[in-house]
């Protein structure tokens, strides 16, 4: 029979007689598992009550063999890895996209956008450079960043957005998106540590490898949020930049007449311009509008029985993908609330009939872009306040080298 | 054994052949049009020999033989009887702000019910709605079956108080928009008409007392221009706005000025073709001097589509170089259309210069009129409701 494990510890601890006496003893009336706890509580106890130097010498070997086998060491990455300058640019990139439709959105005469610029030149002089786009290369986001890049150029030129581009846009956009989530993910690992951006946006090799669509991210508290946006215009502004913007909000507010900046209320980032030239209260935009009514055609001619067999595909996948698109961190329990409301207004389109539905419609894909603002304007509810928005809109109005948006912004107008 | 074909019979297979194929179409066409189409027997035409009909309805006087449409192609002779092909058969209806119009002095708040039925009597190179527009009933997507009673039944379903004939030329749908009016009226509803204004002198007449407000294009202010880009002559287009001021001018000496219709100008802005200087100036001030200075003008933004898909869109400045100019010729309510931010789309008290109706795009966002009148007293002209 094999010895039980407590001798063998007693021939490390302990007196190797006094083991083998009580173990003999009790063999009889208790089960093996019994016997060992028992055996090594009473070596344990023995060792405690008189360690001998050779006794605590061992523990010590013992301890160093443990842990030179678990390395423990923190996994810091420093603040100016290369993945943090690639997350940077991409961050950057959205939201000089943004600042350009926005530009054009706002139908600023002439007075105003020279004197935009000049509070541009000002942001420009302290703020951070803007980022090269060059040096290590990685694979998950030099295809996004390109794409990025060539849709403010053909924005800024005043080019048509093709559907084609459009639709590879939104498929990059939600390849953006799961790198995001994937950092944020890698970031919560076990004794994963980061500088500056790495802080919360692991790199690469620190990604999961599984699918991450079902993954829940707690959500941002408004405190956190606050923290999350500043942290995010640091990398693009600075300190310094940031602190002018502060002071110069202000100014640009007066700049701006009263309702331009009751458009910018409800301005968001929006890589893809409007269709048309006027919509009411989004201007810069893009808005939905034209893909709702598309899919609502769709929707109402697909026949009941196929509806019920198929509805996740008309519903749940796709509004769960769009929403992840606008908010790479939403919690799934939110997200289902929003696809299981918007799933409720696509039931009503399908309900009414031809003449209701055309005298509706417009009514419906109001409804829906409403659930969509839903989730990224939920952080935003102290910006309503009007420091708020005066330093939103001037943080969008004075991005770093937006000179260049107002220099062609006047160009044209002279031209014309 | 097998029968040879001769060459006679081999021959008139042929050619019986070929004239089926010519012909069948021709034939089906009648039948399509009777089977598909709402045939409504037409106001304002007059019988020709041989059965070909006159219309009366507008300057285009088309004259069609049995089986022809007009060049609105939404009527058209039926073997001697002049048809509306699309009574009954709307293509688009909408719920809108009214304001979309451009309607700035009539109803601040609420929807109204818009409706068109395909055609038109001119054919502008720039229209958005030219897939409505420029095909007849047979030719467009979609149409609903919504006879006028229905009409008004949906509009009170939907809590609508206003029904615009809108998108097309209602001119074209003209039966089927007098009998809507009749019963909104009765309904207590009130009708809005956002027209072309090419229409012959009569049957607009006939159409004023029931419309409470029109919203007249004047699309440019030269014959070459309206020949060129909208297929049609100008002066028309002048003698409706002369009608409508003119039976303004005779409520207000009657102390009736609410009973007859409420208009607005709407002018669209298209670069490098009627946007010189000159041309606004002459234009503005024969709205002064013909119209009145209390008439809105609206010059809105051209943005690129149908046949004018290479110009580029209204620069803003032009809009408000036009506006100035309008101004300068006494005009006192004048706007800029389309261009979201513009000062110009609000609209001031021309006594104590306040803004009184701030506007964003369509909607309304701040009105400080009671009923149309400024809180400095004076009172702004329109149908306020």
């Amino acid at each position: 029979m094999r010895p039980p494990p407590a001798r063998e510890l007693g021939m490390i601890f302990g007196n190797k007689r006094t083991l083998r006496s009580e173990i003999i003893d009790s063999t009889d009336q208790k089960g093996e598992g019994v016997i060992f706890a028992e055996a090594a509580f009473c070596q344990f106890s023995f060792s405690f009550v008189t360690p001998s130097v050779r006794q605590v010498f061992m523990f010590v070997v013992v301890l160093i063999i443990f842990f030179s086998h678990c390395d423990l060491r923190a996994e810091t990455y420093g603040r100016d890895n290369a993945w943090s300058v690639r997350l940077g640019e991409l961050n950057y990139l959205i939201m000089k996209t943004s600042a350009v439709n926005i530009v054009y959105g706002l139908n600023l005469s002439r007075e105003q956008a020279v004197r935009l610029r000049d509070l541009a030149r000002r942001i420009d002089d302290v703020a951070l450079s803007a980022p090269e786009m060059k040096g290590v290369e990685y694979p998950e986001t030099a295809a996004v960043r390109d794409a990025f890049a060539n849709l403010f150029e053909q924005i800024l030129s005043g080019r048509q957005i093709s559907d084609v581009m459009k639709k590879n846009l939104n498929g990059l956009r939600l390849r953006e998106v799961e790198i995001i989530k994937k950092s944020l993910i890698g970031a919560q690992g076990f004794m994963y540590s980061g500088e500056g951006c790495l802080a919360c946006h692991a790199p690469p090799n620190k990604f999961p490898d599984n699918d991450v669509s079902g993954h829940y991210l707690s959500l941002a508290t408004v405190k956190e949020q606050d923290r999350i946006d500043r942290a995010h215009l640091k990398g693009m502004f600075g300190n310094h930049g940031m602190l002018e913007l502060w002071e110069m909000k202000s100014e640009v507010d007066q700049v701006l007449t009263g309702v331009q900046r009751y458009m910018m209320r409800s301005i968001q980032c929006s890589l893809l311009p409007p269709d048309y030239l006027a919509h009411p209260t989004r201007v810069g935009q893009a808005i939905l509008t034209g893909n709702w009514y598309a899919y609502f055609k769709e929707v109402r001619a697909v026949p009941e029985r196929q509806w019920q067999t198929y509805r996740r595909l008309y519903v749940r996948y796709p509004f769960r993908d769009m929403l992840l698109a606008l908010s790479p961190g939403i919690a799934t329990e939110h997200r289902n609330e929003i696809v299981t409301r918007m799933g409720k207004i696509v039931g009503q389109a399908r309900r009414l009939d031809a003449i209701d539905y055309a005298l509706k419609k417009k009514e419906l894909v109001a409804a829906m872009n409403q659930e969509f603002e839903s989730v990224t304007g939920r952080h935003l509810e102290t910006n309503q306040q009007r420091e708020a928005r005066q330093f939103r809109t001037a943080m969008f109005l004075l991005f770093p080298e937006n000179r260049r948006i107002y220099d062609e912004y006047i160009r044209r107008m002279d031209a014309n | 054994m097998k029968k040879s074909l001769s060459r006679r019979v081999f021959c008139k297979n042929c050619l019986a052949g070929v004239v089926g194929i010519v012909a069948a179409p021709l034939m089906d066409s009648d039948l399509r049009a009777e089977g598909d189409i709402h045939l409504k027997k037409a106001d304002y035409w007059s019988a020709l020999g041989g059965k070909r009909t006159k219309c009366l309805l507008c300057p285009n006087a088309c004259i069609t033989s049995p089986g022809e449409n007009g060049r609105c192609r939404s009527r058209g002779n039926r073997n001697g009887t002049y048809y509306s092909l699309s009574y009954g058969r709307p293509c688009v209806i909408a719920l809108d702000d009214i304001e979309k119009s451009p309607l700035y002095h009539f109803q601040i708040e609420g929807k109204a019910f818009s409706i068109a039925t395909p055609g038109c009597n001119l054919a502008c190179k720039y229209c958005h709605n030219w897939e409505y527009s420029q095909k007849g009933p047979l030719e467009v997507a979609e149409v609903f079956s919504l006879e006028p009673e229905e009409v008004i039944r949906r509009a009170k379903k939907h809590g609508v108080t206003t029904m615009n004939y809108f998108y097309t030329e209602p001119t074209v749908y003209y039966e089927y928009m007098i009998e809507i009016a009749r019963l909104a009226r009765r309904a207590g509803m009130r009708n809005v008409c956002v027209t072309a204004g090419y229409i012959n002198e009569k049957p607009l007449r006939n159409l004023i007392p029931l419309i409470d407000a029109f919203v007249v294009g004047l699309k440019g202010f030269t014959e070459d221009y309206y020949s060129e880009y909208m297929n049609g002559p100008l002066e028309p287009v002048k003698r409706t706005l002369q009608i409508l001021s003119e039976n303004k001018n005779l409520s207000r000496k009657k102390g009736l000025e609410d009973k007859d219709p409420w208009f607005e100008i709407v002018y669209l802005v298209v670069p490098g073709l009627n946007d010189k200087e000159s041309e606004l100036d002459t234009m503005a001030r024969w709205v002064y001097k013909n119209i009145g200075r209390d008439v809105p003008l609206h010059f809105t933004r051209f943005s690129p589509a149908y046949q004018l898909k290479n110009l580029p869109p209204t620069p803003v400045g032009t809009l408000d170089q036009a506006r100035d100019i309008a101004m300068k010729a006494g005009l006192e309510y004048v706007y800029e259309g389309n261009v979201p931010g513009s000062e110009g789309a609000h609209t001031y008290c021309p006594r104590c210069h306040q803004k009184v109706i701030e506007r964003l795009g369509f909607t309304v966002i701040k009105n400080d009129l009671k009923k149309g009148q400024c809180q400095c007293g004076h009172r702004l002209p329109g149908n306020w409701g």
